[in-house]
């Protein structure tokens, strides 16, 4: 059990929670009771995508879910341009964009809910960052790898390279030695994983620290 | 920035999921015995082909084999003035090493044969894979840029609108072509080309001679199982061999494969040595000789606090001046993070000195004179105790007078006009006080904390400037070129070039700072042989 004080409030935090725990990045404030009810906006999009009652949660409460560490101007406009469609059972699409879905703090106005952030490769404060524990941090790139895989140690990692990388080689070098020397033989993965055909894919599980 | 949509996203992985590889072996009796003819000479001279005689020889020989090697363009290309100096050689060979004549006579009678052939057996199959019912988009690829102005002019045959000739950093972007022909063998070329190929149809062709083994491998070590499928079944490599070819044996006792020209460093920089004007009072510094793309060269200082401007349109490397948490195109980073592919952003009008010294002394106005004189006047004092005293008893000095870093590396760089200040204050401290300036510390003191103010603003605001101009710029030209003119605002004085890096000079040379960071025009030839 964890006493947290934030303000003049005391929460009381279950074990099962002790992990997603996240320091603030901007300085807490409770919320009044009127914005506790305030009504949040579903985009058509993840209502489509996901299902309007998932959608709901999904906009109601903030957790961090997944990091990408990557070149953020890149990612900003994959991210917030309106690139991506469902299909209605009228034959209609509903357009939106992939910040419809993965909520990005960075990007999000106001204090609306996120699921998850991006850090940029080169920055500054990225080490300070490790204290924050999603489920998945995203590597986008290979020197997104190379600088901080070594940083994290209790989330799922997913690393993402471009052969045309000139750090490519070094990145591979790195994944490669890490999966020898950490990597269990004896894990079965449940997921039945389709990777886009050509797409070179790895996969290994090391035991938690 | 680059950035990749959708529809390209998608035809990339259509590339790498559903490509073929095909490898082209074409034959040419007589260019393959004049190929033999050299390499056997080249095994008999053995060390004696490190003398200046065979070395000069060799060098034109090369080339030409080179080129036919690597560029469709008929056998006979350049070969008059080859024989004609191949046969003037003969004379001085009888005097000096009489017992390889008939090696080099042989090697003529050769060139003799083909400079009467007007034949291109790398053009002829190439034309033979473009033939095709359906509208196709080819790209052809060189393994040098260099390579590309000199195909253009003379295989006209390939000025077609669905032929594009590229180097390999084109074959980065999200450009996909139907195919791809590839020119030499695969060796000569980084591993992305064959392993995310820009095209479904690879065709690999070179000379029957010269082995290529390629095939494709896993890139993990435990790959996941459905790859390795995937891999097997839509991947694959074909040997296509050319009717003759069957019919001439291709193994040979002598190493046939190595034949890339190498760099002449020592030449370019003595050319670069020659092209400067010299002044013995100037400082040295240790730099290294960057090759770039266009045929141009330049010396850059490689001490570590030397930083350089770049274009790093894929953000790969760390600018630790910038203060936002942005990616940007134009960094300013260190030294020993340029390689070979960079896009290295030169002064080439407005003057050679740094462009950060001459918009930092805008800045420093109207005081830049003051602040400039105290900044030289104990760096002049410093020099001039290191010429009378010697490095080593300086270092001893300092070290006395309290410095905490003084050794003989550390003093040449504070000695250096390169450098502002020691980055330890009882350093300067120190030289402040071993050559009678401790009474001014402060205004000296001051005098380089704006100097270095002034240098990060200048920085900055070069940055900002280039910025604007590339978000303006078609970058095109720069990856197909390999350099692109930047023109900054007049006011700010002059233009700034893009080149690629293209070669690093192993060695590092003590250069006269007048020399650094000056691009000069390598049109020799033989420049690229070793």
């Amino acid at each position: 059990m964890i006493r947290l004080r934030a303000g003049n409030e005391w929460y009381i935090i279950p074990p099962k929670l002790a992990l997603q725990v996240e320091f603030p990045v901007k300085a807490f404030t409770s919320p009044s009771k009127r914005s506790r009810h305030t009504n949040v906006t579903t985009s058509n999009f993840l209502a489509h995508f996901l299902n309007s009652e998932i959608a709901k949660v999904v906009v109601s409460r903030s957790h961090l879910d997944c990091i990408i560490i990557g070149a953020t101007n890149f990612l900003s406009k994959e991210i917030t341009e309106p690139l991506f469609a469902t299909k209605e059972t009228n034959g209609g699409f509903v357009t939106g964009e992939l910040q419809d879905i993965i909520r990005v703090r960075k990007f999000t106005t106001d204090s609306a809910a996120y699921r998850s952030d991006i850090y940029y490769t080169h920055g500054k404060g990225l080490g300070e960052k490790s204290q924050e524990i999603p489920d998945v941090i995203i590597f986008d790139g290979a020197t997104s790898f190379i600088k901080w895989q070594s940083l994290w140690h209790y989330s799922h990692l997913i690393a993402l390279f471009d052969q045309t990388d000139s750090n490519f080689d070094a990145a591979i070098q790195v994944f490669n030695e890490e999966n020898i020397k950490k990597g269990s033989d004896r894990v079965a993965f449940s997921n039945d994983f389709k990777p886009p055909v050509g797409m070179s894919l790895s996969i290994y599980q090391e035991t938690r620290k | 920035m680059k950035t990749t949509s959708l529809d390209a996203a998608n035809n990339l992985y259509i590339c790498m999921g559903y490509n073929m590889v095909y490898k082209h072996k074409v034959s040419h009796e007589y260019f393959r015995a004049f190929h033999f003819a050299v390499s056997q000479l080249e095994h008999k001279l053995g060390d004696l082909a490190e003398d200046d005689f065979w070395k000069e020889l060799l060098r034109e020989v090369k080339y030409y084999r080179f080129i036919i090697s690597a560029a469709p363009v008929p056998v006979n290309y350049g070969i008059t003035k080859l024989r004609s100096s191949m046969k003037a050689n003969i004379i001085k060979c009888s005097y000096s090493y009489p017992n390889y004549v008939e090696y080099l006579k042989d090697i003529v009678n050769k060139l003799s044969i083909l400079s009467e052939l007007n034949d291109n057996p790398l053009l002829n199959t190439i034309e033979e894979l473009m033939v095709s019912d359906k509208p196709q988009y080819f790209a052809l690829l060189l393994k040098e840029s260099y390579l590309i102005p000199l195909v253009k002019d003379v295989a006209t045959n390939l000025k077609k609108d669905n032929i594009e000739i590229v180097n390999s950093y084109q074959l980065k972007g999200s450009q996909c072509y139907n195919e791809l022909l590839i020119v030499g063998p695969s060796y000569w070329y980084p591993n992305y080309i064959l392993n995310s190929p820009r095209a479904t149809k690879v065709h690999l062709i070179r000379y029957a001679w010269m082995p290529d083994k390629w095939m494709p491998q896993a890139i993990f070590v435990r790959p996941y199982i459905k790859e390795q499928l995937s891999l097997s079944r839509r991947k694959g490599v074909k040997e296509e061999f050319d009717s003759e070819q069957q019919n001439i044996a291709e193994v040979s006792e002598y190493d046939m494969s190595n034949i890339v020209l190498e760099i002449n460093w020592k030449q370019i920089s003595n050319r670069f040595i020659r092209h400067t004007p010299d002044d013995h009072n100037q400082e040295l510094l240790p730099a290294k000789l960057y090759l770039l793309a266009g045929n141009f060269a330049v010396f850059l200082a490689v001490d570590e606090d030397t930083k350089v401007f770049v274009l790093d349109l894929d953000d790969e490397e760390e600018d630790e001046d910038e203060e936002d948490e942005k990616a940007h195109e134009v960094k300013h980073i260190p030294i020993f993070k340029v390689r070979s592919g960079t896009y290295l952003l030169l002064r080439t009008e407005g003057g050679g000195e740094d462009y950060i010294l001459v918009v930092a002394d805008k800045m420093l106005q109207p005081d830049t004179t003051s602040v400039r004189a105290k900044q030289s006047l104990w760096k002049t004092s410093l020099k001039n105790a290191v010429a009378t005293r010697g490095l080593f008893q300086t270092c001893c000095d300092l070290i006395d007078c309290g410095s905490e870093h003084a050794n003989e590396i550390n003093v040449r760089n504070w000695m250096s006009s390169k450098t502002i200040r020691p980055r330890d204050d009882r350093d300067f401290r120190a030289i402040l006080r071993f050559v009678g300036l401790s009474n001014q510390e402060h205004e000296y003191q001051e005098a380089a904390k704006r100097i270095k103010t002034a240098h990060k603003k200048a920085g900055n605001h070069i940055r900002k400037m280039l910025i604007e101009q590339v978000m303006k710029a078609n970058l095109e030209e720069l990856y197909s070129k390999g350099y692109m003119d930047f023109e900054l605002p007049e006011a700010e004085g002059g233009s700034l070039t893009a080149f690629r890096i293209e070669h690093i000079s192993p060695e590092v040379y003590q250069i006269p700072s007048l020399r650094i960071g000056r691009p000069i025009a390598a049109h020799d030839k033989h420049i690229f042989l070793a």
